[in-house]
Formats: C-alpha cells, structure tokens, sequence
C-alpha cells in the first residue's frame, strides 16, 4: 500500500470515527485485504479468517474512538497482532495445532518408489533391532539429539561412534551383497 | 484468502453501530451526574432528575448519529451551564430589594442566561460546516442543560431562557441571511 492511499485510509477512517457512515463501504474495503493478508502469513487458512473476521470486528467496534493523527492501518494491524496472539496462546493452551496446507503430506512419488523406501525403512529398523540394548539407547539418544541420563558427554560420544560403527557393519553384513 | 465471507459486512456494520452506542453511553454519563449534582443542591429530586435524564438520551442519541450534530453536544451542555447557573442563582436569591420595593430576579437571571448561550451558539454555529444542524443540537442541549437548573424556578423561567437563546441567535442569523 502507497503512502497516499494510507493517507486516504486514514482520512475515511477519520470520518467513520466521525460517524460518516457513507464511508464505511471503503473503510472495510481498504482494511480487509490487509488484515487479511497478515493473517494469513501468520496462521492457518482457517485460523487467519476467523482472526482477521473477530480483528475487524475489534477495528469496526472501536472505529469511534479512532484518533485523525494516528496510522488507521497500523492500528488496524495492531489489534490483528492480539487476535493472532490470543489463538496462538487458545492453541498452546487447548495443545491442538491446526495443520498448515503445507503441512499436508504432498503424493508426488510413485507407489512402488514409496514401497522401496518403506522397505528400506523396515530393514534399518530390523538391523537396529540385532544391535545390543546399549547400542540402541545410544543411537535413539542420538536421533532425539539427548544424553542418557548419568553418562558423562566424552563417554557417550565414544558409545555413539560405536554404536554407529556396529550399525554398519550389520547393515554391510545382512544388506551388503 | 482476499475473498469476502458471507455476511461479515453486516456483522461489522452491526459491530460499528453498538460501539458507538455504547461510546456515546459512556460519555453521557456525566449529564445524569448533573442532573443529581443539581437535585442535591436544590434539594427537589423529581424535575432536574428527569430532566438529567433526557438530556442524557439525547445526547446519547446525539452522540451515536455523529458529525455535526454530535460534536455540538459538548458546547451545547457547556453554554447550558450558563442559564443553569442564573437558575441556580435564582432560585437561591430570588429576589432583589431596592428601598420599600421588592423585585423577582429570577426571569431576569433565566433571561440573561439564555441570551448568552444564544450568542456563544451562535457563533458557533456560524463557524462551522453545517451552521443549522450545529445550532439546533447545541441548542437543543443548552435548553436541556439550562432547564436542569431553571425547572425549580418554574415555567416562565424556561420561556425566558428559551426566548433568550432564540434571542441572542439572531444576530448571527441575519447575518447568515444576508450573506446567503
């Protein structure tokens, strides 16, 4: 948005203040790709429509108390940052995460591609399973990026290298020819 | 996500007229303090209370529509206080001696009161955009305002503050007249 259609956002959102209701259609039609739009970076699909539709339902609500000299888009802006900050924290609380659309799992790979890797996945699983107890809490340590409990870093960065070591040589063993 | 959901403009029209009701709600409040404020000082509940209330509605109603008419709320209660005062006056001094005879001050005061109101309408009035909606709102609420006070002095003292308000309009308003 240029300066000179902030600044005539501005002056409508001035006389709607004023109670000038003949320039409500365009307040709203100046707000809402905006709103929109900020909410959509931040949240969900269906999370950023709900929050821009309750932040202009705060901006139209408030819309009296409106100030000529301050920015109408940065106000509007500000009261979409609360919103979008009281679904996070509704999120964080309720511990539910809405998946994003590129959160989806895209199928672009061919069934028998995705069988080949499922095969290979169950054979690093089976020859995990031939390593001992020790070897294998290391290496979940390792994948989950923790130190077992009680085992110093120098030693446990020893029994990973192992561990890894043993890891392939099994895999050699069983997969190799 | 630039599409428009269904309805949203109605909710938000809807959103749009409460907050300004309820703005207009909360800053009307100090007229019905008026009203009690007066009511304790002249010791007499039932006409500066109801009065207190309608001023209150309409400058609620005043208050809700805006523009011009809104922003006259404020100056019309302000100038309203001036034939407030002389009814208070009035009441509490309600007549002034000179030798053997005795004379009621109370038109007097209700008189003056409005004329100056009148005038400060008035001019502001004619400084604004729209000079007739300016003057009927600040009008309409300096009559209310004034009549919370001059109510216990009784009708005629409403008569002379109205016909002073009416009275010090017109010079402004032969002047807008001729320049028309």
């Amino acid at each position: 948005m240029d300066s000179a259609a902030r600044l005539h956002l501005n002056e409508l959102m001035a006389r709607l203040a004023d109670g000038d209701r003949s320039v409500f259609d365009e307040v709203y039609a100046g707000l809402w790709p905006i709103v929109a739009a900020f909410c959509s970076r931040t949240l969900s699909h269906a999370d950023a429509e709900d929050a821009a539709q309750q932040s202009l339902l705060k901006v139209f609500d408030q819309a009296a108390n409106f100030e000529r000299d301050r920015d109408g888009v940065t106000w509007a802006l500000g009261i979409a940052v609360w919103e979008v900050r009281t679904i996070r924290k509704r999120h964080a609380r309720s511990k539910v995460s809405d998946l994003n659309e590129s959160e989806l799992p895209v199928v672009t790979e061919s069934p028998e591609l995705l069988t080949a890797e499922r095969q290979i996945t169950d054979a690093a699983i089976a020859v995990l399973g031939q390593l001992s107890p020790e070897d294998q809490t290391t290496l979940l340590a390792t994948f989950n990026e923790e130190a077992p409990d009680g085992v110093g870093r120098a030693t446990f960065r020893k029994r990973r290298e192992r561990a890894l070591g043993r890891l392939k040589l099994a895999w050699r063993r069983v997969y190799a020819s | 996500m630039q599409a428009e959901p269904m309805g949203l403009r109605t909710k938000l029209r809807r959103a749009y007229e409460w907050g300004r009701l309820r703005n207009a709600l909360s800053l009307s409040i100090p007229t019905l303090l008026l009203g009690a404020l007066v009511a304790m000082l002249v010791h007499e509940i039932s006409w500066p209370l109801s009065l207190g209330v309608l001023l209150y509605f309409a400058s609620v109603m005043l208050l809700w529509f805006g523009r011009s008419p809104g922003r006259s709320v404020l100056p019309g209660v302000v100038y309203g206080l001036l034939p407030l005062t002389g009814g208070l006056i009035a009441r509490l001094n309600g007549h002034v001696c000179l030798g053997m005879s005795c004379y009621s001050s109370c038109l007097l005061y209700c008189v003056t009161g409005g004329v100056a109101a009148g005038l400060l309408i008035a001019r502001l009035a004619s400084k604004s955009e729209a000079p007739a909606a300016v003057f009927t709102s600040a009008a309409a609420t300096a009559l209310l305002t004034g009549a919370i006070g001059i109510s216990c002095v009784g009708v005629h003292g409403l008569v002379g503050m109205a016909a002073g308000v009416a009275l010090g309009a017109v010079p402004q308003g032969l002047r807008w007249v001729t320049r028309q």
